[in-house]
């Protein structure tokens, strides 16, 4: 070995030195030079912790100001984080006796992944005074154990429509996809269903937000930055307390009783009703105010403050408890059967094909077609002469079956004028225009939209049949729409719109749950919502005029009406309203009543005008469960908070 | 006895052309760029020891600053003690110091020596001070090695060479049983440093590097290692998660190092230096801690004295007097260049966390003393080199 190869060598170790080197000042220059502005943003979130303390969240008001729903601190316990095995072994079994529940119990709560690590564990909210006091008096039998001031729900006159508030808890991940721009805690409350989630960020306020500096064991250096809570505003709704309150209670009473009832229909005669579901809504047909809206079986929203048990909650969701959570205003969908016959009035009127006037003759059945098919009226009674008036009042199926096959004549023969098609389809054009077949646009979550029958749907639907006439509008099909029967679906919340803009002269109206936002503790008005127009309908006075009478008639107290019995002695605002008895396939008959309450105010007063509106499914005839549950809402919208129970009505007339 | 100071005059004479008056004069016996380099290493090296550390002994803060300190002067003792040895004396002492090494590294393993941080590789002194045999090892073997192959200069074949490495890999083996993967990489690129420079042919070095990269796969995949070595080392290849662990070392270094900018956020005042969000901090990734205070103006006089003290020894290589300092200085050469590399290459995330710390800088009296030890060495070489 000679020393120049030695030499070469070493310049060759030299260079890879070199390079070694410079890998380092390019990776340098890249990390500090280059962009180190990204590193900045990463590092800076490694020490800052920012902890967010819910605002206390404001209240839901009735129309009048009354509490519905208001916030309360209560004291709740916590448990530190950074607990020892020592301290667990101490504090686990002391913990649990205190407040009453099991070792597992509270050590399910410590070892739960849901909350956060940085913030004390929640064991259980709304511990009595003594307990608080018992707790705090013996820090070393509960070590890292805090007794907190927390806010948490609570309900004054108990659970007042669950569906429409909806209830507050814990968020989770599809609720923060909701509030993309609102920073949420990862145990916080989140307005979860109904008025809570439609008012969610006025409802919730600003939570307190504190920022500190950490050190890498989280041990605070300093506070940064300390932002004080604001207290969320309060919302008022369009809901009267009393009204509410008396239509759950109907609802409520009228099903129980129906319970009691025996069928006396054609079809599983003599067993008991089983009244299963029921929906209730009351709105304001001046401006689409929903003044109450009650879904039967309802759940208790007063055992959803503080999460409620697994075991509860999975009862609710059991079919065999018929679904509470369910909202059947607004996702029950139902044939309307007789209620309908003011839609099919409206048609037939304003197609010519019947004039006020003309006379039918109602033998209690109708034969149409060849060979002649047979439609009868309910228990096949005959109600004998009969003009449109007395067909609303006693509910003529006969005289709406005739309607019926009169549209039908036009739809058979559309190819021959242009404008056939247009009268063969006018129930459902008037059931169009009066928003039947599409939501409402309450807000609340999963609005039905209904179903208008028609050739098209019945292809849609019967895509598969062999039967060659499933696919066909055939005068069965007119005629049972005629009566609100067949493929015909509407939701109790469109109902009610529609006989509002009946009511009010042709103006269809979103439905308005809440009035006003307020200030905290509803000192002064924020804004105020708007009423909001969804439409405008074409309805000739002539054609208002002639159908009311048939409708009050039907209501009339001691009167002839299907509903006559049910408002036996009533006294109060003028009722025109329609029962209806609608057949279901494999079940008992849904009960149905809307009513129109006030119709003809005298004009350029304020006068109140209402739609009532009620379904009982599996609940027998409208006269007998419906209008009756109906009648006891009326007399509170007559100003009476606590009317007599629900008295249902043996008819055995639709 | 013919010792270092006996020869400098004779050099210095020589060098100026004119006759000394024969008082010993420092400044013309040392490399004053080497010399230099390292104090100023050393020094910002107890700055961040200072600003890393002084949290994590809340009763007192300057705890790791003394017992560095105390290294420092031992460290400083060493150096004089082996300046005053003309290196060429080591020569005859090679075998006698390879095998008092390998009786320590032996004796690591057995209950005298003491577990921490996951490696039985400490000997537990009186006052909480602690040896770590491996760290000597490198001197040790440096001086060793260069012997054996300035013996064989020009006449490496593959028998000898067969010989030299398994020489070598007895300490080796000894070594990863603590285990200490890190050091065995730096005692590995050592002995191919020393082989390259000693003339030992390509194409051998090249089986030499396959065999070794084909033992490191082994060893981290026979379950020798433990996971969180595993770990480090692939961190850099799959990234991990960085949350914990390895991943979370060197995600939080490299993003400490980056906040420090062009000029730093200012000595004590580096805020994940001084909240202690990278592990280790005084220790392995000191460098961080300079990185975030000092900004790219430090760690680039950081790299920069570095490369003093690299272009300095291998100056002082080639300009030796005989082969044997030529492979003395090379073999420190390839120590340090190794470790720069990799220590500072793992705290940027180019290199995987092996454990290593940075010459003169980290905290550790053994890896001060080591560092000191091998720069003595260039030193004594550079003060022999025209006798």
């Amino acid at each position: 070995m000679n020393s120049s190869n030695s030499r070469v060598r070493l310049s060759v170790v030299g260079a890879i030195i070199i390079s070694l080197f410079s890998i380092l000042f390019v990776r340098l220059w890249f990390l500090q030079v280059v962009s180190p502005e990204t590193y900045a943003a990463a590092t800076k979130a490694n020490r800052i912790r920012v902890i967010s303390e819910p605002a206390i969240r404001g209240n839901i008001l009735d129309r009048n100001g009354k509490v519905i729903v208001k916030s309360e601190l209560v004291n709740s316990v916590q448990v530190r984080r950074g607990i020892t095995e020592e301290e667990r072994k101490v504090m686990v079994p002391n913990l649990a006796k205190a407040i009453g529940k099991t070792k597992e119990y509270v050590n399910s709560r410590l070892d739960s992944v849901k909350f956060s690590p940085y913030q004390p564990v929640p064991i259980i909210t709304n511990v009595p005074y003594d307990t608080m006091v018992y707790i705090k008096e013996r820090p070393e039998d509960f070590p890292r154990v805090d007794v907190v001031r927390r806010s948490i729900r609570v309900y004054p006159d108990g659970s007042i429509a669950p569906h429409l508030l909806g209830y507050v808890a814990a968020i989770n991940k599809q609720d923060q996809k909701l509030f993309p721009n609102a920073k949420y805690g990862p145990e916080e409350n989140i307005g979860k269903d109904g008025v809570e989630r439609m008012f969610e960020t006025e409802l919730r306020g600003v939570p307190r937000e504190r920022k500190f500096e950490v050190d890498s064991r989280g041990r605070l250096i300093r506070v940064l930055k300390d932002r004080p809570a604001v207290v969320g505003n309060d919302v008022q709704l369009t809901v009267d307390l009393d009204v509410q309150r008396v239509t759950q209670e109907s609802l409520e009473q009228g099903m129980r009783a129906a319970g009691g009832l025996k069928n006396t229909g054609e079809k599983r005669r003599y067993e008991n009703f089983k009244a299963t579901g029921g929906a209730a809504i009351v709105i304001d047909a001046r401006d689409g105010s929903v003044i109450a809206l009650a879904s039967a079986p309802a759940f208790d929203v007063t055992r959803f403050t503080d999460g409620i048990p697994i075991e509860e909650y999975a009862k609710i969701k059991d079919p065999a408890s018929n679904f509470p959570l369910l909202n059947r205003v607004t996702q029950g969908q139902y044939a309307p059967a007789s209620t309908w016959k003011l839609f099919t009035s409206i048609a037939a009127l304003e197609t010519g094909v019947v004039t006020p006037e003309e006379v039918i003759y109602d033998r209690g059945f109708v034969e149409f077609g060849n060979p002649p098919q047979r439609f009868n009226n309910a228990q096949k009674q005959p109600h004998g002469v009969v003009t449109l008036s007395k067909a609303l009042t006693v509910s003529s199926d006969v005289y709406y079956y005739t309607m019926g096959f009169r549209f039908w004549k036009f739809f058979s023969n559309r190819n021959a004028n242009p404008e056939n098609l247009a009268k063969g389809y006018a129930i459902q054009n008037v059931a169009k225009r009066f928003g039947f077949g599409k939501p409402t646009g309450i807000g609340l979550s999963n609005e039905a939209s209904g179903r208008i029958p028609d050739e098209s749907i019945k292809i849609q639907y019967n895509q598969n049949s062999p039967d060659p006439f499933a696919k066909e509008w055939l005068p069965g099909d007119s005629a049972n729409l005629a009566v609100g029967q067949g493929d015909l679906l509407v939701t109790p919340l469109q109902e009610a719109i529609a006989y509002g803009a009946f009511a009010n002269g042709g103006t269809i109206y979103s439905p308005r749950l809440a009035k006003a936002i307020l200030s905290p503790g509803g000192a002064k008005i924020l804004r105020e919502l708007p009423i909001e127009k969804r439409g405008q309908v074409k309805l000739s006075a002539a054609i208002r005029d002639a159908i009311l009478p048939g409708l009050i008639g039907a209501s009339l107290p001691n009167g002839s009406g299907t509903a006559s019995a049910a408002f036996s002695g009533y006294q109060g605002m003028e009722v025109a309203g329609k029962t209806g008895t609608a057949q279901v396939n494999n079940k008992q008959d849904t009960s149905v009543y809307a009513a129109i309450v006030n119709p003809n105010p005298p004009p350029d007063t304020d006068q109140p005008q209402y739609v009532v509106v009620v379904f009982v499914e599996q609940g027998g005839f409208g006269g007998s469960v419906a209008a009756p549950i109906a009648r006891r809402i009326i007399e509170a919208l007559n100003g009476n908070p606590n009317p007599a129970s629900v008295r249902l009505v043996s008819q055995r007339d639709d | 006895m013919a010792t270092a100071f006996e020869s400098i005059p004779t050099n210095a004479r020589r060098r100026r052309g004119s006759r000394s008056t024969g008082v010993n004069s420092w400044s013309e016996n040392l490399d004053w760029w080497l010399i230099g380099s390292v104090l100023g290493l050393i020094a910002l090296g107890f700055m961040m020891i200072y600003s890393s550390s002084r949290s994590i002994v809340t009763e007192d803060p300057w705890y790791f600053v003394k017992r560095q300190g105390a290294a420092l002067i031992v460290s400083v003792i060493v150096f004089f003690v082996i300046m005053r040895i003309d290196y060429r004396r080591f020569s005859g002492y090679s075998l006698a110091a390879y095998l008092g090494t390998c009786i320590a590294l032996f004796l690591v393993l057995t209950p005298i020596g003491s577990d921490s941080r996951g490696a039985q590789a400490w000997f537990q002194l009186p006052f909480g001070f602690q040896l770590q045999p491996s760290e000597f090892a490198k001197v040790v073997l440096i001086i060793a090695l260069a012997g054996f192959v300035n013996q064989h200069r020009g006449e490496i074949d593959p028998w000898r060479l067969t010989l030299i490495v398994g020489v070598a890999l007895i300490p080796l083996g000894l070594v990863q049983l603590q285990p200490d993967l890190g050091t065995n990489m730096v005692l590995l690129s050592m002995v191919v440093g020393l082989l390259a420079v000693a003339g030992v042919k390509g194409r051998y070095l090249l089986v030499l590097g396959l065999l070794a990269i084909t033992g490191v796969f082994i060893i981290a995949n026979l379950g020798i290692l433990k996971q969180y070595q595993v770990d480090r080392l692939t961190v850099v290849i799959d990234g991990g998660d960085k949350t914990e662990g390895a991943a979370y070392n060197q995600d939080q270094s490299e993003k400490t190092i980056a906040t420090g900018g062009l000029t730093g956020q200012g000595l004590l005042k580096g805020p994940q230096t001084r909240l202690g969000f990278v592990p280790e901090q005084h220790t392995d990734f000191i460098f961080t801690a300079a990185g975030e205070e000092f900004g790219f103006a430090g760690t680039s006089l950081i790299l920069t004295l570095f490369a003093i003290v690299m272009w300095r020894t291998w100056r002082i290589a080639r300009l030796s007097s005989d082969f044997y300092g030529t492979l003395i200085c090379s073999g420190v050469l390839a120590v340090f260049a190794f470790m720069i590399f990799e220590n500072i290459g793992m705290t940027m995330g180019v290199m995987p966390i092996t454990g290593i710390p940075l010459p003169f800088m980290s905290y550790g009296g053994s890896s001060l003393l080591t560092s000191v030890a091998c720069i003595a060495l260039v030193a004594n070489v550079h003060a022999n080199r025209f006798s």
